[in-house]
């Protein structure tokens, strides 16, 4: 049989080619270049580790906030009882092993002009090019009255970890027949399917442990991802127990009562017990400070290199980028995370980027045995740089009554999840 | 069993890719590391193609088969769960690019 390669041959040719593991630029007398990437999630950990294994005359340096992140992906499994928290946390380290230097710490600047990242801990990195994936922060003040504190009692959970328990506890503790509003924003947000995932396994959990309990959905918009799909589902797992209010039935939030869990909207008022206030969003403090997000809320960026088109030699990917039709979510990340990660290289050798197909899949859990997904691929266009759906591509799963193919795709879900973590934290 | 030589193994490939009309230009071996494009395959199927869970394990697949599925899916005569919609975005030089790769990486690490 033809001999195959090894893993370390396999995606690490340069490596390879030196006969001995990677070297560690920092380890060496002269890097040929500093990349500095920012953000600890899927597109910053797919960027810095595609880069590493690229290029190892590079110095890479990854800057995470926490020691532990825990992925928005599947933390809906958590609120709905399925997994334990700790099943969706992950340590940086493996990536210790690959010789990117770990900065545990919280980025406060980007000095655009000397090209210089600022840390809290006061020390300064230099970069030749800066990638950041530094994911959203919430708008409290496009909401009434009400500011970032409510999060305690109106969880959003919106970013994984303790916010994600306090919610699962408020509806673990709420009374028998009670009320869950999930009051998700307008376009474009992180995770555009995440709120109905949401109410989906929340409902799972209630069919089980608090079956006259309702969840209503007060929208920011009318339409959401993978509607038909979802609600075909809703009907026939959880009868009754679920109410989308589209925007227009209600015409957006005029008060939030925090204390008695009640909602003003324009045209009605509900009550509830448990309130899930997801805020609408934007880009990362830290991108909007540095003027990469200019007037607006995202960064835009050139679809080809994600460089920045306000800054040069800065590259933003994931949540914080609009990124043409891609969509915010873990997998998109990731996948603009390597792709920029070879542009990057690309550029400081003087070649031309790839103009590659990036893929995307968005799965959904509706129950356990139950997924549905959406998916697409983009490639950026030879005039603009936009990265556009490919026509004829992508599209959500099937309709109708197939339960091998909803069982197949929450199998392919948890798959997914198995290998693309692994591919980021694993050793 | 059958067992091929590299060579042969890349001539049946390239028999099977010419059959349905692919060029023989992108059935040129590919030096360097892997395209992006390439790369999207493992956010799904796992790292270097090997698949921890129910996504199949794609490191490993013989060469002609994996293109065969590929070129499948892409004029919809396979059915699955997602590889029919991302399928048709696949040039030849993708597919070749995708199966040259994956079929060279050993089916466990």
């Amino acid at each position: 049989m033809p001999r195959k390669l090894s893993r370390r041959q396999a995606f690490g040719l340069a490596g390879a080619a030196l006969g001995t593991p990677m070297l560690a630029a920092s380890a060496r007398a002269q890097p040929t270049a500093r990349v500095v990437v920012v953000g600890g999630g899927f597109g910053g950990v797919a960027a810095a580790r595609t880069l590493r294994r690229l290029a190892p005359d590079i110095a890479v340096t990854l800057v995470v906030e926490s020691p532990v992140f825990t992925t928005c992906p599947f933390s809906n499994t958590v609120i709905g009882g399925m997994r334990d928290l700790q099943s969706i946390q992950f340590s940086y380290d493996a990536l210790q092993s690959t010789a990117i230097d770990i900065h545990v710490d919280k980025a406060l600047g980007v000095e655009t002009g000397g090209k210089r990242i600022r840390l809290a801990s006061g020390e300064s990195l230099t970069y030749d090019r800066a990638i950041l994936s530094p994911g959203i922060d919430f708008r409290y003040d496009a909401l009434p009255d009400i500011g970032p504190e409510v999060a305690e009692q109106l969880p959003h959970a919106w970013k994984a970890g303790a916010q994600t328990l306090l919610l699962r506890d408020q509806i673990r503790a709420m009374r028998q027949g009670g009320t869950i509003i999930i009051a998700p924003p307008d376009n474009p947000f992180r995770c555009p399917p995440g709120p109905y995932e949401r109410a989906s396994l929340i409902a799972h959990y209630l069919s089980r442990h608090n079956p006259t309990a309702k969840i209503l959905i007060v929208d920011g918009k009318d339409k959401f991802s993978k509607q038909s799909l979802f609600q075909a589902a809703w009907d026939e797992l959880y009868p009754g127990m679920i109410t989308f209010i589209p925007f227009s039935e209600h015409a957006g939030l005029k008060s939030i009562d925090v204390g008695q869990r009640r909602i003003d909207t324009f045209f009605g008022s509900f009550d509830a017990d448990v309130i899930n206030l997801i805020p609408p969003q934007s880009a990362a403090k830290i991108v909007l400070d540095a003027g990469l997000a200019g007037t607006g809320y995202w960064c835009e960026i050139d679809g080809l290199t994600f460089e920045s088109k306000v800054a040069e030699g800065v590259h933003v990917i994931g949540d914080a980028a609009i990124v043409g039709d891609m969509p915010k979510s873990g997998f998109s990340a990731s996948t603009q995370g390597k792709a920029c990660a070879h542009a990057v290289l690309a550029l400081l050798r003087d070649n031309p980027p790839e103009r590659a197909l990036l893929m995307n899949t968005c799965y959904s859990l509706v129950g356990p045995d139950y997924g549905i997904s959406v998916a697409g691929v983009y490639q950026s266009d030879t005039e603009t740089n936009r990265l556009s759906s490919l026509p004829g591509t992508g599209g959500t799963s099937e309709a109708g009554n197939l339960p091998q193919l909803r069982q197949d795709e929450a199998a392919f879900a948890r798959g997914w999840y198995a290998n693309l973590t692994q591919e980021l934290f694993g050793a | 069993m059958v067992a091929f030589q590299a060579s042969q193994i890349r001539y049946l490939a390239f028999a099977i890719l010419a059959s349905v009309g692919l060029s023989s230009a992108s059935c040129l071996a590919q030096d360097g590391p892997p395209t992006v494009t390439v790369e999207s395959c493992t956010t799904c199927h796992g790292p270097f193609g090997r698949s921890l869970g129910d996504m199949p394990t794609i490191a490993g697949m013989d060469e002609a088969e994996m293109a065969k599925a590929l070129i499948d899916f892409r004029a919809g005569l396979r059915t699955g769960t997602i590889m029919g919609r991302l399928a048709g975005a696949f040039t030849d030089a993708d597919i070749s690019a995708i199966t040259q790769y994956f079929s060279q990486i050993e089916e466990a690490g």
